[in-house]
């Protein structure tokens, strides 16, 4: 199991932050404070997981950058399903720049993870212009979401 | 978005089937080709389909009475288009009275241009593209009936969920267990409290929910690892630095395989306080976990399933939950048939249940069938629907009218003085929806009302018109900015009737101390009206009807009733000395004294202050006493007798 980690880099009020591994009752968010940050861009690409004591606690921790600008990018799933469901996961005044949609062929039995960024895949208005997505002997995979909840989120 | 159609091919012709996948496929539609009606059908119940494509002669079948009989019970005209194929029968009567029959859009003959079969499938309307499959709550149901579901549709069909009622949880577990799936599971209750369930190769390793009441002292005493001699003077000790399962260990009165099972136990309870009436989000994600020790395996799952659906889930949610299928056939499946026990207490309470579902009865036929309660019935229904052993024929049966009109009779009174709010909760319990999605509930609940013909009785078309217009006129309301304000009045009338219980529940508890056993009762009845889901009210209503069952002309059939209730008490109420009480005032009417002594024993080792349990243990002793010197008397005098 890959385990929990945290790197942040500040360039003045703007913070960087880069997570990975799973997020649960042993993430410790507490040294990495946001306080006094304008900006706050959150890498996920490296999260394998997340609880419920790890949900609980990247609220309490991004809590402290609402009202900020706060850009999430490279969401992989897991994060995207919580960004969904769960008030203050993704702080109000905040906006995901990319995130994967995983695809899928049923007679291969191939599995993707396709990067949608705004501008390109979708816009700040939540049209989604999904990619053909083939897989490597050239089938054309299907979204293996369901859309209307996955892509709630572009909705708010 | 662009979105494709999805298109059946029931041919078993494979040069034609081919030919017209190709097709489809190149034109950017999904395409499922098959030469089995029934792979044809389970694809269409999982699947918003635009086009259905039937070869007449199918393999020991025909086509046409495959769409009549079977597909238009499900889809009738209007709802699914479907175009007949056939090569053989081409003459111009037969096309006619097979579109006349089948109410197919079009009848194409073989041999035909693809051109002609792709004019058939246009693209969807705009409005369909939001669902391009069944609602994910409707889709975790249908599983009842399908004929075969792989562990990644499990997945599938878990990942799909976002909103569903909290009474479902147990077959989501349930499913997931079946999936071997490892990974979390996070819950988020409506007022955003957020829940967790961990799960490594289809066990459950860890629980976390809000409320971390540990209960590990009570279950450890009451299992009989600890008493409460050892635990007390540790508690007293505040701030030490070693938590006290440790301590117990350390000193000698626990051991770690004891204090694993009581974990476990622990994690069954927190599982059991994720199942409310309510309704929750939850998400699955797939993580890499390790199996830890403790956990809970299928087996064990499977007897806290039972506890749940016997304990946890109110029979007036089964009773509309039911409804979906009023009209379905149930049918024990190969697993069913094969891991079918008659020890589950559910079970127990209907010998001959097995046999009746093999002969194929709806849910209506099976409560008429049973002299036992109806929410006994429906409650060991769904403990083996859920358990994969029972699963329900959509097809197969046209509704009689009088089997149509006591349908309508029974929403009617699921809906009897409802608020517009509560009707949109009804109807998405009857139709397998959330109440979060009013139109889509609409359209499904109207799918199970059916459609009245010109034939049908008055009575049943002023019925249906009736109810038709209530629950358009509730879901209309869902829309206005009243509806809030009607949902937090019943909020505030819910927590008001809450607060009336909690009164005449501290009443009712003073008079069965004071041994006022039918006036106790009569204030129960009225706890129950007002609050049906308070905490141990079937244990003090068992206590009221077993003291008071002396005097009762029916004196069997309340202690009949009696174990009905000690059979549906939540599973964190096990752990409370008045579960035990109430157990030993049973076993004591019943006349085993040594089972009810046992049972009172066990209710003052939990807590030793525990009165009304002292005074019984002394009756119910000298009882004990009494029969066992009879007992050696009879040996006695048997020994003087016996033969040398």
């Amino acid at each position: 199991m890959s385990k929990f980690s945290c790197g942040i880099e500040k360039t003045g009020s703007v913070f960087q932050v880069k997570i990975s591994g799973v997020i649960d009752e042993d993430a410790d968010f507490v040294p990495y404070d946001l306080g006094g940050a304008t900006e706050v861009s959150v890498d996920c690409s490296g999260v394998k997981g997340i609880n419920s004591c790890g949900i609980r606690e990247w609220i309490k921790w991004i809590s402290a950058a609402s009202g900020k600008k706060v850009i999430y990018r490279q969401c992989p799933k897991v994060i995207v399903d919580q960004i969904n469901m769960v008030q203050g996961f993704l702080p109000s005044s905040g906006f995901v720049e990319s995130f994967f949609v995983p695809y899928f062929h049923e007679d291969s039995g191939h599995e993707k993870n396709v990067l949608f960024s705004l501008g390109k895949e979708y816009t700040s208005q939540g049209e989604i212009k999904a990619p053909q997505v083939q897989d490597d002997s050239g089938n054309e995979m299907e979204m293996d979401v369901i859309e209307a909840k996955y892509f709630k989120f572009l909705k708010k | 978005m662009a979105k494709k159609s999805r298109v059946i091919i029931l041919e078993d012709d494979v040069t034609v089937q081919e030919s017209l996948k190709a097709a489809f496929s190149r034109a950017g539609h999904t395409v499922f080709a098959t030469a089995r009606a029934d792979e044809a059908l389970d694809y269409l119940r999982r699947y918003q389909v635009s086009v259905l494509f039937v070869d007449c002669l199918l393999p020991a079948s025909s086509g046409v009475d495959f769409v009549t009989d079977e597909v238009r019970k499900i889809f009738p005209a209007g709802s699914l288009d479907i175009v007949m194929m056939s090569g053989l029968f081409t003459d111009n009567s037969f096309v006619k009275d097979t579109l006349r029959a089948t109410g197919a859009l079009g009848f194409i003959k073989k041999p035909f241009e693809i051109e002609e079969a792709l004019k058939f499938v246009k693209a969807p309307a705009v409005s369909a593209v939001v669902e391009n499959s069944v609602h994910p709550r409707k889709a975790l149901y249908q599983i009842f009936s399908r004929i075969k579901v792989t562990p990644r549709e499990k997945r599938k069909v878990i990942e799909a969920l976002d909103e569903i009622h909290s009474y479902d949880l147990p077959f989501v577990y349930s499913l997931l267990m079946e999936a071997q799936a490892t990974g979390h599971l996070n819950i988020v209750s409506k007022s955003g409290d957020v829940s967790g369930i961990s799960f490594a190769q289809g066990k459950i390793i860890a629980v976390d929910i809000v409320d971390q009441d540990t209960q590990l002292g009570k279950i450890l005493i009451q299992e009989g690892y600890l008493t409460s001699h050892d635990l007390d003077p540790l508690l007293i000790v505040k701030d030490h630095p070693k938590k006290i399962g440790q301590r117990l260990i350390d000193s000698h009165l626990l051991s770690p395989h004891a204090f694993n099972l009581g974990l476990s136990t622990q994690m069954s309870l927190r599982l059991s306080r994720t199942i409310s009436d309510t309704t929750c989000k939850i998400n699955f994600s797939p993580t890499d976990l390790e199996l830890t020790t403790p956990h809970i395996d299928s087996k064990t799952l499977l007897s806290y399933l039972h506890d749940w659906v016997a304990g946890k889930i109110s029979v007036s949610w089964l009773r509309a939950h039911f409804l979906q299928w009023e009209n379905s056939k149930m049918t024990l499946t190969a697993v069913g048939l094969e891991n079918w026990q008659e020890h589950p207490p559910l079970l127990q309470q209907l010998p001959g249940l097995k046999e009746a579902l093999s002969s194929k009865l709806t849910v209506h036929e099976i409560v008429a069938k049973f002299q036992v309660s109806e929410e006994i019935i429906l409650k060991a229904l769904h403990y083996v629907l859920i358990r994969g052993w029972l699963s329900f024929e959509e097809v197969g049966r046209q509704m009689s009218s009088q089997d149509r009109l006591q349908l309508l009779k029974k929403i009617d009174l699921q809906f009897k003085g409802k608020s517009k709010p509560e009707l949109i909760e009804v109807m998405a319990r009857i139709a397998g929806t959330v109440e979060s999605d009013p139109l889509y509930t609409l359209s499904e609940f109207k799918r199970i009302l059916g459609h009245v013909n010109p034939d049908d009785s008055q009575a049943l078309r002023d019925i249906y018109y009736k109810i038709h217009s209530i629950a358009e006129e509730a879901t209309e309301f869902t829309k206005t900015n009243d509806s809030n304000k009607v949902h937090e009045q019943l909020l505030h009338a819910e927590l008001e009737n809450k607060m009336k219980a909690s009164g005449f529940y501290e009443e009712a508890k003073v008079l069965l101390q004071k041994s006022q056993f039918a006036q106790a009762l009569s204030v129960l009845k009225k706890v129950e009206s007002l609050d049906p889901q308070i905490e141990r009210l079937k244990l003090h209503m068992a206590w009221a009807k077993t003291a008071g069952s002396d005097s009762h002309p029916n004196r069997s059939r309340v202690l009949q009733e009696v174990e009905a209730d000690l059979l549906q008490v939540p599973p964190e109420d096990k752990f409370e000395p008045i579960f035990h009480f109430a157990w030993g005032l049973y076993h004591k009417a019943k006349g085993d004294f040594a089972s009810s002594k046992k049972c009172l024993e066990k209710a003052l080792a939990l807590d030793n202050s525990f009165l009304p349990a002292r005074r019984e243990i002394t009756v119910v002793s000298s009882k004990v006493q009494k029969k066992s010197s009879d007992t050696d008397l009879t040996a006695l005098i048997g020994g003087f007798f016996k033969k040398r």
